[in-house]
């Protein structure tokens, strides 16, 4: 038996962690370097939230539409401590704005924590209520009804952002922090660690081995003494919070707006673990940087081709590689299995 | 923190409202339960094809004052030709790769469907972007409710609401499309075999009916009632953009789901059920945000407690009527 | 010997249809069981019951001295009972050890097990049931008998005290049938693994079990061991359909 240590998947997230632990070092050496910096941000939420939804769609395959509540209800917590707790002139004052100045690592970290605790204290309790319900569903239903729970949680905070907002409108705009953008780089970089790391044990373990189950034969997993309900449920609320700790980094860098909670959001997951292929841990990073790299350079080459470029991609994807890049290599290179877990 | 206005105005105001809007948004739904009773695809598409047409005959109507082609009544009938050839195309892209040739449709080729018609559906959305003279939104109910309206004025009062008339309009040509869509399905040969292929495709070719020739009916018949609803949206709505579609299509998905799937009579009564309480809930809260929620928690608890749908049961005694009388 | 399975007067009704009316009957510990009858039967849904996808209308399923009516079928799997399918049913995508290894973490050592073990339980079963070789390949590349197989490997990584096969030999050619016969008999005799059978292939049953019950439009119509059913004509009756031909035909033998 080898040791966890020595597995491809351990050695492959470690390698990943490592590059943006250095691309963080190097980061803040001229302008160059520091746009590469925001670059590095970027792909860092794309494969995390392509993470979080693959322990949900990836392990069981359940595609769900609505994974994008909880990155919406993670940046909802954000704007909730930093702005609707009404410490906006405190969170100000700590920074010394006028003085260039910037808040201290010490509140930083108070108001990260508390976002955490927030999104993961909602995101279960929403997760377990709604999936209670609606993982009774499969396929195209629960997929349907998770459109359901992304709308209905999306027009509630809409409410409380409009009534409560002293913005008025669908944003809570941060009050000034005086962070700069290694700081959001490495905020980033902590939850990067712990989604990569959390997504490939649970691959691998006993869970992992049941979620699995019930994405080849849900039934044939019952029989066999996985109990499906419980682990669809816990697989559902883990993606949830790996899922909010996502809108809470962006939120942290970008300040809370209702578009966290648009279907777009969890579009963005869902190809990103369909190209890069369902039922594996290196599928769906290998799909969020080929769809990063992807939007990236479309945006700078062909501007408003972006979308229809990847709705083709997606159908052509879907037609004539059903398994995914990953899939597709499997097949290839039998030899590479083994690496591809 | 919420305050419902709740009196008798506001309730009537609530129904009336909700049933026009209810007859548009029904008639909409239609195409989407049609290919998801029938072939069991997901069609995540149909938004965008309802968009597609809402923004081309909004443009065209714009650009062209006026002429007779263009206003709602007779657009609505060669939109909804043009969406007949458009659904072939939509069929042989992304459908018929995926499940032309699928008898029965497991759950690995219903994520399949699901996942090609989300790509053509941003594919169509994206088209929106690229298009030369793009306007992000185009305003277009007053224009047309002059040009429908009898003596100037462009609104009537009905037990003291007022109404627009051409939202009026569209609420009939809703109706209209619904029993078009009901007689297609129900009364010809061609919708015989469509449901046919819905219990059973082997079968079907068992008999001599070649399953993929129906499949094209059905994309065929599907797109085009969606992109002939589309026009509704050119009098009912006061602007059209292409992000109608974010509320369009999931309220398409909670109508189908009451209405039960392939059920084009219960589809539409879901759309009318699902009008008032979103009309209701607006006009007592006055809160558009809350209205949503509610539509969408209707959803959420339909699916749960009743997936076979609400209203599907309405066809069904409709047509053994029909055959009695 | 005790009864690690006694089923009491099970009703199943769907609808109008009664597809399983008073069944009983008792299986001791370390027995080889046959149910035989007709198609449409209700062998199936017998078995759906026993093993909980079905919630029967009536009567009691009790395993190892416990009522298990109400248990979901997790709860009977880590419990110690284990299933094969009519149709076979392997996790495809996953690799022939990695099916095996599920048996393993699921069954009824679930709590206490680690992967490394169920691991090794896997391949000693893989050895043992004959895909060893095939071990590190994806489910989906098998050839029929060997998904058979697979379902069967599945079942007895659990390590389960009751083995409930559903037409484990329908589809094999007769001498893939000896050599699953053989190995059935080597998992209860080795194993003392108790075993509940549905089977078509009379020979091979006939040959197998020690004792039968008989099942016609859901209700038993006898029980015993197979020379007793042989010659049972109520038995005959329900397969040749003429009570009277049926015997002349049996006389003839």
């Amino acid at each position: 038996m080898v040791s966890v240590f020595r597995r491809p998947g351990f050695i492959i997230s470690t390698i990943i962690v490592l590059f943006f632990l250095v691309l963080g070092y190097l980061g803040n050496i001229n302008a160059i370097s520091r746009m590469y910096v925001s670059n590095g941000t970027d792909l860092m939420y794309y494969i995390g939230i392509g993470l979080a939804m693959a322990i949900i769609m990836s392990y069981a395959g359940y595609v769900s539409f609505g994974q994008a509540v909880f990155v919406g209800i993670g940046s909802f917590s954000t704007g909730y401590v930093l702005v609707l707790m009404n410490r906006s002139n405190i969170i100000s004052y700590l920074a010394k704005i006028g003085s260039g100045g910037r808040i201290s690592n010490t509140m930083l970290a108070v108001y990260f924590t508390e976002s955490l605790l927030l999104a993961i204290t909602i995101s279960v309790f929403i997760a377990v209520v709604v999936g209670y319900a609606v993982l009774r569903l499969r396929g195209a239903f629960f997929a349907i009804s998770t459109i359901g729970l992304d709308y209905v949680v999306m027009y509630l905070v809409k409410y409380i952002t409009k009534t409560r907002s002293p913005f008025g409108g669908e944003e809570l705009l941060n009050p000034s922090m005086g962070l700069t953008d290694m700081t959001f780089y490495w905020m980033h970089f902590i939850l990067f660690i712990i989604t990569i790391y959390v997504a490939y044990f649970v691959k691998i373990s006993k869970f992992g081995y049941g979620l699995a189950a019930i994405r080849e034969d849900e039934d044939a997993a019952e029989i066999m003494g996985v109990n499906t309900f419980r682990y669809k449920i816990y697989a559902f609320a883990l993606s949830g919070i790996l899922a909010s700790f996502w809108g809470i980094a962006e939120a942290f860098r970008k300040s809370y707006s209702i578009g966290y909670f648009k279907l777009d959001k969890s579009i963005i997951m869902l190809v990103e673990n369909v190209v890069g292929g369902i039922g594996s841990f290196i599928g769906p990073i290998i799909g969020s940087i080929i769809y990063y790299l992807l939007e990236w350079s479309f945006l700078t080459t062909v501007g408003q081709w972006t979308l229809v470029i990847l709705g083709a991609t997606v159908v052509v994807v879907v037609a004539f590689f059903p398994e995914g890049i990953v899939g597709l290599l499997k097949k290839r290179f039998p030899r590479l299995r083994k690496w591809l877990e | 923190m919420l305050e419902l206005a709740l009196t008798g105005g506001a309730i009537t105001k609530g129904i009336i409202m909700g049933l026009i809007y209810g007859s548009v948004i029904g008639s909409v739904a239609i195409g989407l339960t049609i290919i998801w009773g029938v072939m069991k695809v997901v069609n995540l598409a149909h938004g965008h094809i309802v968009v597609f047409a809402a923004m081309m005959s909004a443009f065209l109507y714009l650009t062209y004052k006026g002429a007779l082609l263009f206003t709602p009544p007779i657009a609505f009938i060669w939109i909804g030709l043009l969406g007949a050839a458009f659904g072939v195309f939509f069929y042989y892209t992304t459908l018929h790769p995926v499940i032309g040739h699928v008898d029965t449709m497991t759950l690995k080729y219903e994520m399949s469907s699901l996942m090609a018609t989300f790509g053509f559906g941003i594919a169509l959305y994206g088209i929106h972007y690229i298009l030369p003279n793009y306007v992000h939104s185009y305003s277009v109910n007053p224009s047309i409710g002059y040009s429908i309206g009898a003596a100037g004025h462009t609104y009537i009062v009905f037990l003291g609401v007022v109404i627009m008339k051409s939202t009026v309009l569209m609420s009939v040509l809703g109706f209209l499309l619904t029993l078009v869509a009901y007689w297609l399905m129900n009364k010809t040969s061609m919708g015989l075999k469509i449901r046919a292929v819905a219990q059973d495709a082997r079968a079907l070719s068992l008999v001599g009916i070649n399953p993929v020739k129906v499949k094209v009916m059905t994309a065929v018949l599907a797109t085009a009632l969606a992109m002939a609803s589309g026009v509704l949206f050119l009098g009912y709505s006061t602007s059209v953009y292409p992000d109608i579609e974010s509320t369009v299509s999931p309220l398409c998905f909670v109508i189908v789901v009451l209405g039960g799937l392939g059920s084009v009579l219960g589809t539409y009564f879901g759309g009318l059920f699902l009008g008032v309480m979103y009309w209701l809930t607006l006009e007592l809260t006055g809160q558009q945000s809350i209205a949503l929620a509610v539509a969408f928690a209707i959803l959420l608890i339909a699916m749960v407690l009743k997936p076979d749908g609400v209203f599907s049961g309405i066809e069904r005694k409709l047509s053994f009527r029909a055959k009695r009388g | 010997m005790r009864d690690v399975l006694v089923v009491e007067n099970i009703t199943k009704r769907f609808g109008g249809l009664t597809a399983l009316s008073q069944v009983s009957f008792k299986v001791k510990e370390g027995e080889r069981f046959g149910i035989i009858g007709p198609n449409g039967a209700g062998k199936t849904t017998l078995f759906n019951v026993i093993n909980g996808v079905y919630r029967p209308d009536t009567g009691k399923v009790i395993f190892k001295d416990t009522d298990i009516t109400h248990w979901p079928p997790h709860r009977r799997a880590r419990y110690g009972m284990a299933r094969t399918h009519q149709v076979v049913k392997p996790f495809s995508d996953l690799t022939v050890l990695e099916n095996a290894m599920i048996g393993a973490l699921f069954g009824p050592k679930h709590d206490s097990i680690t992967e490394d073990e169920a691991r090794e339980i896997a391949s000693n079963v893989l050895e043992f049931i004959g895909l060893k070789e095939k071990a590190d390949l994806p489910a989906n590349v098998l050839n029929v008998q060997e998904k058979k197989r697979l379902e069967l490997a599945r079942a007895l990584s659990s390590q389960p005290d009751l083995l409930l096969l559903d037409e484990v030999l329908a589809g094999l050619v007769p001498s893939e049938i000896d050599v699953m016969v053989g190995l059935l008999r080597k998992i209860n005799e080795e194993k003392g693994i108790t075993i509940v059978m549905i089977e078509h292939v009379m020979h091979a049953i006939m040959n197998l079990a020690e004792r039968m019950i008989v099942l016609d439009f859901g209700r038993k119509i006898a029980e015993g061991t197979p020379s007793e059913i042989a010659n049972n004509p109520e038995v005959i009756a329900a397969y040749l359909g003429n009570p009277e031909l049926a015997l002349k035909f049996v006389q003839k033998r």
